[in-house]
């Protein structure tokens, strides 16, 4: 079943759809939270509370408009996270290494360095450009709708792109060298 | 972007897509529900027209407060008398307890003109204007003295006899000197001292 029915039908009040909904961006909707908190219990927390809040505005979203529940969601989600972050004022960087006690032990250690240097890289990134990072490298969204997540014009967005890979290559090679 | 770097890239993204879980998707959705009934059930609604409630009376009484505080103006005359209604009704005060400093609206502002304006009293024209005319009735006062002295001074020798002018001059230079402190009238007089230097001894001669 399409999104759009989905939609309209939970916005008729059947909880079934809405429920769909969440079985098919849940996991989508807790990485991304997770990545940018640094913290699964958290991340769960905001999770969750994206869905609430989708629930309760799910009567002015236009399904006939441009924007996909996708990327209404991770709008919520977004926003959710900023206000969080605001309050809190944590620093990424320190959060960073303390999840490192939360990999997977028996993982390749040189591809859990790896990981750990691109999330320091990451983290040295400004806030748009790392949502720009994880939403159109790694989720693969359209970048119309990363646009819309991120509140800029298509067009500019497409142009950040471009220079956010570059930065992340600048700061990797500042950080490890050329050839690490 | 260079081939290690894409490579560790795929490996960061491989990374962040296997991102297990916390839970299984049926809990967490019942979670979902259950804090979307509890925030309906919570008297949210309730406390939100509530706090809209009393941000607009706050709002209200500001509004009317810095209306009554403001100084009169013409297009806020009608406002002010509303806020002037709404502050009696809210506080339960008699009518027309307060009043309001209101500018009528019929009243204009004066309208510059070209007319000339008044003379002030203290303008040198007046002063000039006043002397004369002071001058001009004692002139007239002194001739009809002038003309009782010569009356009066029979039987004095003709030589000592003052002349009217004479007389008149000396009159007026005591008058004037004491009534007027202007300089111009001063020189005036010192200059018909000097002009009339017999003057001065007549006088003298008259008052003895």
């Amino acid at each position: 079943m399409e999104d759009k029915d989905l939609v309209e039908r939970a916005q008729r009040g059947e909880k079934d759809a809405f429920g769909l909904l969440y079985q098919k961006y849940f996991q989508k909707i807790f990485r991304y939270c997770k990545i940018n908190l640094k913290n699964e219990e958290l991340a769960k927390d905001i999770c969750q509370e994206s869905f609430v809040k989708a629930y309760k505005k799910l009567k002015d979203f236009k399904t006939d408009g441009q924007w996909s529940i996708q990327a209404f969601l991770f709008t919520i989600a977004r926003n959710l996270i900023i206000d969080h972050s605001r309050r809190k004022k944590e620093a990424s960087i320190e959060d960073y290494e303390n999840l490192q006690s939360m990999e997977d032990p028996y993982e390749d250690s040189e591809r859990r360095e790896n990981i750990q240097k691109i999330r320091t890289v990451l983290s040295k990134l400004e806030e748009v450009d790392r949502q720009i990072v994880i939403l159109r490298y790694f989720e693969e969204m359209p970048s119309l709708e990363v646009a819309k997540i991120l509140g800029i014009k298509d067009g500019a967005l497409r142009v950040r792109t471009f220079r956010v890979m570059q930065k992340v290559k600048d700061i990797y090679e500042s950080l490890y060298g050329q050839k690490n | 972007m260079n081939l290690y770097m894409d490579k560790k890239i795929e490996d960061f993204k491989k990374y962040y897509l296997q991102t297990p879980p916390p839970m299984e998707v049926g809990t967490g959705f019942a979670e979902v529900l259950r804090r979307i009934d509890n925030e309906k059930s919570t008297p949210f609604y309730f406390s939100r027209i509530f706090i809209a409630a009393i941000l607009f009376l706050l709002v209200s009484t500001g509004v009317a407060g810095a209306v009554l505080l403001s100084p009169p103006n013409t297009t806020l005359n009608a406002v002010k008398a509303a806020a002037q209604r709404v502050v009696e009704h809210t506080f339960n005060i008699p009518e027309n307890t307060i009043v309001l400093p209101t500018r009528s609206i019929n009243k204009k502002a004066p309208t510059p003109t070209l007319t000339p304006t008044k003379i002030e009293k203290d303008s040198g024209f007046e002063k000039s204007e006043e002397r004369r005319l002071e001058n001009k009735h004692t002139d007239e006062k002194e001739e009809d003295e002038a003309s009782t002295r010569d009356t009066d001074v029979k039987g004095v020798s003709d030589e000592n006899k003052p002349t009217t002018n004479d007389s008149n001059e000396e009159k007026n230079d005591s008058r004037s000197n004491s009534e007027d402190d202007s300089e111009d009238h001063k020189n005036e007089n010192a200059e018909d001292g000097k002009e009339n230097p017999s003057s001065e001894k007549s006088s003298g001669k008259s008052k003895n």
